[in-house]
């Protein structure tokens, strides 16, 4: 992740209003050499939150960006190296973003940052749906806890034989099939497949 | 030297991530056919939504160029497997996008706003039960909901604020998405749009839409 990205990214968790710049925690930094484009960078500065790209540049451990730029030094040459080394050339390879607000942790893995959030985050619409097929909370524990396990194996099975009809056929084949399934079929078996789902 | 676009052979593949198909194909060979006048649009930002195994966004990379020539990349896709695959893809060609693992561009929409010049997306438009869309692993990749819109109407409106004010976006439908209710709908939004690659596969017909604002003449 480049700290390009790092000043383009912020704080996706529902009801949070300071969302930005997400602090960075470091645990590997790596340097890759970057073809210098001036018209690039003429065009971005403007975009860029200049102290946001300070201080991340400094969490890496690059102190020499000015603390104040306006774009008449966009003329330095000297400036737009140092501007096109902090922006492209320092990627965070592993660590985290963490939210200002909440300490949400984002975790960098590969130089890829994971924004995905949980469902109590964001606003998800499908699970409420998937809870009204739920088996009703079951009278007698013991059956309660057969009836899952009986549905669970049902539909490992399930997944077991999806799996290796996946490995024979082409991804093409299978997306069809799956899509004349579930446009033909009763919705029974899905319907199953369901239930345990959510059981799970 | 004839026009690159990624090599199959160098695109790297896992069980859980969508393998390039007829729809990715259809997807390049419309970004090929529209390669000059996409090079003439001199974009500064392209991105891809749902970059699966990293073809379309790495072909778009060896078609625009890279640093050099003032353009950079980003991708997204919500299968952290995909865009794992994608850096693997990105780097057996030696280019560079941005990755991240997010929905749609959960994260990016306030800062990346009005920035992207270029959007490709192929997204999951496989008509499915709702409750199917979303799903962990390969079943987000072609899981679209109900006549496969699901997806695809909560990236327009992602998209539509990210675009600038020059920016083009190259989406994949399928005929069941109803690709010209589509078009007027992004009409309401300033759009105009034009289908710019048909293909009927045994199984499917494929229909590549480029969008822009109206306002910019092409
Ligand atoms: C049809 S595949 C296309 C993959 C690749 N772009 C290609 O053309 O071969 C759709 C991709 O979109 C991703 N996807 C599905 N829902 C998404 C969402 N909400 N946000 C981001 N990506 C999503 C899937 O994981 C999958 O990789």
């Amino acid at each position: 992740m480049r700290l390009l990205t790092h000043n383009m990214l912020s704080s996706n968790i529902k009801g949070v209003t300071n969302g930005f710049p997400l602090r960075i925690e470091v645990e590997k930094v790596v340097e890759k050499q970057v073809d210098l484009s001036p018209a690039f960078l003429r065009n971005m500065f403007s975009k860029i939150e200049w102290k946001a790209l300070v201080d991340a540049s400094h969490s890496f451990g690059y102190a020499e960006l000015p603390e104040q730029a306006d774009a008449s030094m966009l003329d330095s040459e000297d400036f737009l190296r140092k501007f096109h080394h902090a922006l492209l050339e320092l990627h965070l390879e592993e660590g985290a973003l963490i939210c200002p607000e909440t300490g949400r942790r984002f975790p960098v893995s590969k130089g890829i940052p994971n924004m995905l959030l949980h469902e109590d985050e964001c606003i998800m619409m499908t699970v409420d749906k998937l809870k009204t097929t739920d088996p009703p909370s079951p009278q007698i524990p013991g059956i309660g806890l057969a009836r899952e396990k009986a549905l669970d194996g049902y539909s490992k099975a399930v997944e077991g034989i999806a799996k290796v009809k996946m490995k024979i056929m082409s991804k093409r084949k299978q997306k069809f099939i799956i899509w004349l399934a579930r446009n033909t079929k009763s919705s029974r078996e899905p319907q199953q497949v369901n239930l345990e789902r959510c059981t799970s | 030297m004839p026009f690159r676009t990624a090599q199959i052979r160098l695109v790297s593949s896992h069980s859980e991530v969508y393998e390039p198909c007829d729809d990715s194909f259809a997807l390049v060979d419309a970004l090929l056919a529209d390669r000059s006048k996409l090079i003439e649009h001199k974009p500064k930002l392209c991105m891809e939504v749902g970059c699966g195994s990293g073809y379309v966004i790495t072909s778009l990379a060896l078609l625009l160029g890279q640093e050099s020539h003032g353009v950079h990349y980003f991708a997204t896709d919500i299968n952290p497997h995909a865009v794992r695959v994608t850096r693997e893809t990105l780097e057996a060609h030696g280019v560079h996008a941005e990755l991240i693992s997010t929905d749609i561009a959960s994260g990016l929409e306030k800062r990346l706003a009005g920035l992207v010049d270029v959007m490709v997306v192929n997204p999951p438009y496989v008509p499915t039960p709702e409750d199917e869309v979303g799903r962990e692993g390969i079943t987000s990749a072609w899981a679209g909901g109900e006549d496969g819109r699901s997806v695809i109407d909560r990236i327009l409106p992602v998209v539509d604020n990210l675009l600038s004010g020059k920016g083009w976006l190259y989406l994949v439908t399928l005929e069941s998405n109803h690709p010209l209710q589509l078009c007027l709908q992004m009409r309401e939004r300033g759009y105009a749009s034009r289908i710019v690659l048909q293909r009927s596969t045994d199984e499917e017909s494929l229909h590549i839409i480029k969008f822009w604002r109206d306002s910019d003449r092409q």
